[in-house]
């Protein structure tokens, strides 16, 4: 029964969208080219970029005739190489190699004339013939070599015909795309990696700049990061948090950036040794707003910058900017209300010295439900008692 | 005449290395295990021998080569390593138990069979 191109390559396609893996692919298309036209073996030379030769990385087959994945490669000198990279030996224009052709070619005038064309398809010949290649396809992705698709004769013995030559073309191409999007894959992969590290980088930057402002609080903003995630994991064993890799994440950011406000703050005023005025109180008020403003320009941080810009809230509604109250204050708010608040507690401050750990326990739990939300206060209480 | 031995765990790169050599002509023997390597190696003694190192232990191709070595000489058989292991250590410890050679794979093929050929006329000389 004659088989239908067409419909198997629209049965490969279909399949191959749904594949994501480079080598899965490869190895999905090397297995079609074997069932289909039932050659020996077929298998793909691809480009290795640390080493620069084509290593044969797929194979599929016989056994005894497949040539092993991983053992054997191809250095860019050898004639199967320049074969595709160098139009001028592509004696007929076609962009694939039919070994049995190569016999015809040295018999061509214009081949027996010419010593390096001799040379270079007797090498070629012996090439292929050691390792019983019929034919080979190059997979270009542009003008760029990837590799080399190599098929063993058929077992049958028959000819390869026109059809079939075109349906391996377009599996080239579809290898070619496959490595190409595993690349474009890898190098988005790699720039999220990076610029989420640079994201991190310039918020850690952000909060040092705080930092060096305000000078009776250095070393509190990553107090308040560490007891504000350790809050949160022992809140996780109390109740269900959605989504927690984001949570987390956001959680740590916001932890970081809550007193970013504070740049926006005069010096004089964060560092007065008495009370403040009502008018600097007003000021102080600002900073969770100002760090709203400061932050609004960038993605992907809504949560975090809710988190900021609530993090004075109080759960009876009494606190700033809005006068929020309960559950409507996000819940990293309200965990990052209870750390800043004990960190405050137990440092020196310019107006106060500082509380002891117990002392500034003793408050927090004795403004459960009204300053602080009732099951963070019991989860700050759980990581002392569980001696973190 | 000339005999080759090639011994690798992987059954596929044993058959294939004995196939291609033998379509050059050479008379081969596969072998994937150390015991197998070496009752196939006393049975018909080659006089060049293809040893994988990492087999079903890591060390089996130097356990294989050192029993080579107990009882033919350097002159009579010819030990080349042929492995993925690229490091300097395995090719010190090779080459103080007495391989020749040391071959990292993956092989360009295509000097393969030269390189055959070469040692073969090396033993003979």
């Amino acid at each position: 029964m004659r088989v239908s191109y067409r419909k198997e390559l629209e049965k490969a396609a279909r399949r191959m969208i749904l594949i994501h893996r480079t080598d899965t692919l490869i190895r999905l298309i090397i297995r079609t080219i074997v069932r289909n036209l039932k050659v020996s073996y077929a298998g793909v030379f691809l480009y290795q970029q640390e080493k620069k030769v084509y290593v044969l990385t797929v194979s599929g087959g016989r056994i005894g005739i497949k040539i092993p994945a991983g053992l054997v490669k191809l250095p860019p000198s050898s004639p199967l190489v320049k074969f595709f990279l160098d139009s001028s030996y592509q004696l007929d224009g076609d962009n694939y190699l039919i070994v049995k052709k190569i016999k015809g070619w040295l018999r061509r005038k214009k081949v027996k004339e010419s010593s390096r064309y001799k040379k270079f398809f007797t090498e070629l010949i012996q090439q292929l013939s050691s390792i019983k290649t019929e034919v080979a396809l190059p997979i270009f992705f542009r003008d760029e070599l990837l590799g080399i698709l190599i098929l063993g004769e058929k077992l049958s013995k028959k000819r390869f015909i026109s059809e079939e030559l075109i349906f391996l073309s377009i599996l080239s191409s579809d290898v070619a795309m496959a490595i190409r999007n595993a690349s474009l894959f890898e190098n988005l992969r790699l720039q999220l990696e990076k610029n989420q590290k640079l994201f991190l980088q310039t918020i850690s930057a952000l909060a040092e700049a705080i930092e060096a402002k305000d000078k009776y609080t250095i070393g509190h903003t990553e107090r308040v990061v560490d007891l504000s995630l350790k809050i949160a994991y022992q809140l996780r064993k109390m109740r269900k948090i959605k989504n927690w890799d984001k949570f987390e994440r956001d959680l740590k950011v916001a932890a970081l950036l809550h007193d970013i406000g504070k740049i926006g703050i005069p010096e004089t005023v964060l560092n007065k040794p008495v009370s403040l005025t009502e008018e600097e109180w007003k000021f102080i008020k600002k900073h969770p707003l100002i760090g709203v403003e400061i932050l609004s320009p960038i993605k992907n941080l809504k949560e975090v910058i809710s988190a900021i810009k609530y993090h004075h809230e109080r759960y009876d509604g009494g606190g700033y900017p809005e006068g929020i109250k309960g559950k409507k204050i996000p819940l990293i708010a309200a965990i990052i209300a209870v750390a800043d608040a004990y960190d405050a507690m137990i440092s020196d401050r310019p107006y106060r010295k500082a509380l002891s750990s117990n002392q500034a326990k003793k408050e927090i739990r004795r403004n459960k439900g009204s300053q602080f939300h009732p099951q963070v206060v019991e989860a700050f209480l759980k990581v002392f008692s569980n001696g973190r | 005449m000339d005999k080759i031995l090639i011994v690798d765990d992987e059954v596929e790169v044993a058959e294939f290395l004995s196939n291609f050599l033998r379509r050059k002509g050479m008379k081969t023997f596969p072998a994937t295990t150390v015991k197998e390597a070496i009752d196939i190696f006393l049975r018909e003694r080659p006089n060049l021998v293809f040893l994988d190192i990492g087999m079903q232990t890591p060390d089996d191709g130097f356990i294989i080569l050192e029993k080579i070595r107990e009882v033919a000489s350097e002159e009579e058989v010819k030990v080349v390593m042929l492995t993925a292991r690229e490091d300097k250590a395995s090719m010190m410890k090779a080459k103080k138990l007495g391989a020749q050679d040391y071959l990292v794979k993956p092989i360009d093929l295509m000097t393969f069979d030269k390189l055959v050929l070469q040692y073969l006329k090396e033993l003979h000389s």
